[in-house]
This record gives structure tokens, C-alpha cells and sequence, in this order.
């Protein structure tokens, strides 16, 4: 009889665990997986987030002068697996988890980017450009070989070095 | 005469909407968020007047989770037509906005919304407590005004 | 101090017979390429840089320089995003978007362990490709026109 009197105390001080949720703001845990968020100037187009995404949420579509990147909130099944391969670190899952809308707004919930493609200074063919963030994170030294034919389309560097080399050898 | 009675009834009437569970395949990951939005004090969504019922007959809000597999499509349009006007459908998961990695299977029909009309819908897979209970606060609004429609 | 195939100029007469060879040591499709620079044929694979960009951009880590000092990538582990061949300067790697796999030249690695030269080198006709330390090369080089320079006394070659 005692406990249960100390027990009923004990509670009554504790105050009501009811959280007060639409009128006071809550947080999730950390690592809590939620809305996915895209960064364009990180992209290289590889395909490999289509890949891997368990419910066929990323579409990439390559056109003739750019590519579009779409991600669809109401299929994303928040795996995280665009983020685990993701090359570049374009994809990031965010801790974002109000997810409830009306129903016809549900359709547009989706990422969009749009990456241009640019133009070889040559052959004017139109070629996936290596983002400037990517070269300067991953690449070390000075790279001037790189630098020097970064315009240019893989085809016309193989050229340009065919003539150097015949350039130097040839009498 | 009905004209004084009509703010205090219409607050009377949407301040209690009952809700009726519909599983239509799902894995049952978010009927088991749902649980714990109903009944758990910590998220208590009886504040809002909200409660299980145990009869589609008796049902305000409706709420649909799973994508519509082939075999209880029969079962479902069943007890769809058996919940009286005016009603509000909610839809929890992913699966009935579009089947989510069940896409291709040969064995689900989505999305929910081709059978049955669909006023809320809440992603996420499954999604969190607090916005299962964001969509019940939405429900309830657009439930106040269904309710205010039907005595004018 | 290390081996590479370099070719000898003016004497190869474009015959491809390296990218065949090439390609039936690789299961398929050859690794080379042969460039046209004004009518003379210029052969060229993975120049297996010392200090690749491929090697440093790859995000698997798939491409690794080895001992021998080659250029190599493993296939379990690349996953065809074509970040090398964005990055190399000479637009050497040959990315397959299909089975997301890249491939280039790899100096026949499976010959080298087992005391051959590359297939390449074996097979070219005219021995326009050889094979070995290009320091040596230039020293040779140097020898003999340090040679002609005693015999002639004239400084222009």
C-alpha cells in the first residue's frame, strides 16, 4: 500500500509525458534519416544513385545541352543508399521529417537540377564537365597537364597529345 | 431558430472525429507507428478528440496504409462502402501514394488514390510519429469544414 | 627506375596488329588506340603516370599504382562513374556505361609476373613498340650523339 502511494507521488512530480507537439517544436534523434537534399555543383552524372535507389526515386534524363536530376519525396524509402555511393557527395540525407501534405500536393514534392553541359573548344561535341569542387578536394599538386586541357573533349586531348608527342620525336 | 445552435454544434461534432484503420498489404511498419500515435501518452493524439473505433459504420476519418494488393481489393471496396458521408481519407506510408519498392510486382495496384479519393497524404517510410500526427491535425481542419458545409 | 612501352617514330606503318593482339589478351575489345597526327600513325595507351590524377580523383580507390609502377584498376571495385576519364590529360580511359566498368591499358601485368613482355610489344611487326627503362633509352641516345659529336665535331644532329 505504501509503494503504491510512493509510486503515485513520485509520478504526480514528474509532470505529464504528453509532449505538447503541434504547439512546441520537437526534434528527431541524431542520424535519424530523413528527406533527401541534392547539390548540383557536385554532380557528375554518373548514374550510379539510379543504380542503387530501392524505390526508383532518382531519375536522371540526359538531354543534348544539359542533364535533369529528379529525386520524388513520396518514394523515397530514406535507405540511404544514394548517400553511401554517391561518388562526389552530391546526395545527402537531411534529419527533416514533416512529411505530411494534401493530397494533390504530394506529386510535386520533388528535387530538381539541372547541370549544363559545356562545349569542347575543338570539336564543339558536348561534354560532362568535372565539377570545379571535385578537382580541388581530390586532386593534389599542381596538375597543370589537367588544367591546361580541362576544355577540351577526351577525343581531342588524345589528338593534341598524339601531335605533341610526334612534335618532339620526329625529325 | 437552428441558425444560434449551428457554432456551438458544429464545434460539438468535429470535436470528436473517430477514425477507422484500413490495412490494405502493408508490411505493417506503419500501422505499428500508428499505434503508437493513438495510444502511447507520450504523442496522445486523444487530445484532439481522436479514438479508435472498432466499426466502419461509425468511422469519420479513414485511415488507409499499404498498396492495394489483388487479393483484398474485393474486401476493401466492401468496407469503403459501408463508411457513411461526410468522411475524411488519410493515407499513411508511402505505398498508397505509389507503391514504393513494390512498384513492378504483379500482385498491388497503386496508388490508393485510383480507387478511392485521398484528402491527406503522409510520406515517409514509415513516417515519424509527429508527422502522422501533423496529417491527423490536417484531417481534423478540413473535417471541421466538411462538417460546417453539411449543416449550411 | 621502371618499365614502360614507348614507340619508335617513323617507323610504325599503322597495320593495328598491336590492337589486335591487345584485344585477344583482353577478352574482346582492344585497350589502345592508334592516332593519325598528318598521315603518320601514332600509337598510344595509359602513359601510367607517376602521379595519376585517376589514381588521386577515384572514389572507390579502385585505380592503384603498383610496384612495377603501372597504372592499375580493379574491376570489383570500380564502379563506372567516369570520373577518371573527365580528369585524364590525354583522354586515355575507356568507361563501358552498360556494364559500369572502365578499362585501359594495364602493361599486361599477368605477362610481367610471369617474366613476358607485354602483348603489345610481342606482337608488333616492324618493332616499332619496345619495351623498357626510358631512361636507358635517353641515355643511349645521349651516348650516341655524344659520339657523333666527338667523330664530326658538328653540334647540329
Amino acid at each position: 500500500m505504501l509503494t503504491t502511494i510512493k509510486t503515485v507521488l513520485a509520478n504526480i512530480g514528474r509532470g505529464p509525458a504528453t509532449s505538447r507537439y503541434p504547439f512546441v517544436e520537437e526534434t528527431v534523434p541524431k542520424g535519424f534519416r530523413g528527406k533527401v537534399t541534392y547539390d548540383p555543383s557536385k554532380c557528375i552524372g554518373c548514374k550510379t544513385c539510379v543504380h542503387v535507389c530501392a524505390g526508383k526515386a532518382i531519375k536522371i534524363d540526359e538531354k543534348t545541352d544539359c542533364f535533369d536530376f529528379s529525386v520524388w519525396d513520396g518514394t523515397c524509402t530514406r535507405c540511404q543508399m544514394c548517400e553511401n555511393f554517391c561518388p562526389t557527395g552530391a546526395i545527402k540525407v537531411t534529419e527533416e521529417f514533416h512529411n505530411a501534405y494534401l493530397a494533390e500536393d504530394v506529386y510535386k514534392k520533388a528535387h530538381f537540377g539541372n547541370i549544363p553541359y559545356i562545349q569542347c573548344a575543338e570539336c564543339k561535341k558536348m561534354i560532362k564537365p568535372l565539377p570545379e569542387v571535385v578537382a580541388q578536394e581530390k586532386l593534389k599538386g599542381e596538375n597543370i597537364a589537367y588544367k591546361e586541357r580541362s576544355y577540351i573533349c577526351p577525343d581531342c586531348r588524345r589528338k593534341a597529345m598524339a601531335k605533341d608527342l610526334m612534335k618532339g620525336l620526329a625529325r | 431558430m437552428l441558425g444560434i445552435l449551428k457554432k456551438p454544434l458544429r464545434k460539438m461534432i468535429a470535436g470528436s472525429p473517430w477514425v477507422y484503420r484500413m490495412n490494405t498489404g502493408s508490411c505493417n511498419g506503419c500501422d505499428v507507428e500508428l499505434a503508437t500515435v493513438a495510444l502511447c501518452p507520450r504523442y496522445d493524439t486523444s487530445r484532439f478528440g481522436v479514438k479508435l473505433s472498432g466499426s466502419p459504420k461509425h468511422a469519420d476519418i479513414v485511415v488507409i496504409t499499404g498498396p492495394m494488393t489483388i487479393r483484398c481489393k474485393d474486401a476493401a471496396y466492401r468496407i469503403f462502402s459501408q463508411i457513411p458521408e461526410p468522411k475524411v481519407v488519410m493515407t499513411v506510408g508511402n505505398c498508397p501514394i505509389s507503391g514504393n519498392v513494390f512498384q513492378d510486382s504483379y500482385a498491388v495496384d497503386p496508388p490508393i488514390s485510383k480507387h478511392f479519393p485521398v484528402d491527406v497524404s503522409v510520406a515517409g517510410c514509415p513516417p515519424s510519429p509527429w508527422a502522422i500526427l501533423d496529417g491527423f491535425v490536417k484531417c481534423i481542419e478540413i473535417w471541421e469544414n466538411r462538417i460546417a458545409e453539411k449543416l449550411d | 627506375m621502371s618499365k614502360r612501352v614507348y614507340f619508335l617514330p617513323n617507323i610504325c606503318a599503322g597495320c593495328e596488329e598491336c590492337l589486335e593482339a591487345c584485344a585477344r589478351e583482353h577478352q574482346g575489345n582492344s585497350l589502345d588506340y592508334i592516332e593519325m597526327v598528318d598521315l603518320y600513325p601514332v600509337p598510344m595507351r595509359c602513359f601510367h603516370c607517376a602521379d595519376a590524377p585517376c589514381a588521386q580523383i577515384c572514389p572507390t580507390k579502385s585505380i592503384q599504382v603498383t610496384e612495377e609502377g603501372a597504372v592499375v584498376s580493379s574491376s570489383e571495385k570500380c564502379i563506372g562513374c567516369g570520373s577518371c576519364l573527365l580528369v585524364c590529360p590525354f583522354g586515355i580511359p575507356k568507361v563501358d556505361t552498360t556494364k559500369k566498368l572502365m578499362r585501359k591499358c594495364d602493361l599486361c601485368i599477368h605477362r610481367l609476373k610471369e617474366g613476358k613482355i607485354p602483348s603489345c610489344v610481342q606482337n608488333c611487326s616492324l618493332k616499332a613498340l619496345q619495351f623498357g627503362d626510358v631512361e636507358e633509352y635517353e641515355a643511349n641516345k645521349r651516348k650516341k650523339a655524344a659520339a657523333k659529336l666527338q667523330r664530326t665535331g658538328d653540334s647540329a644532329l
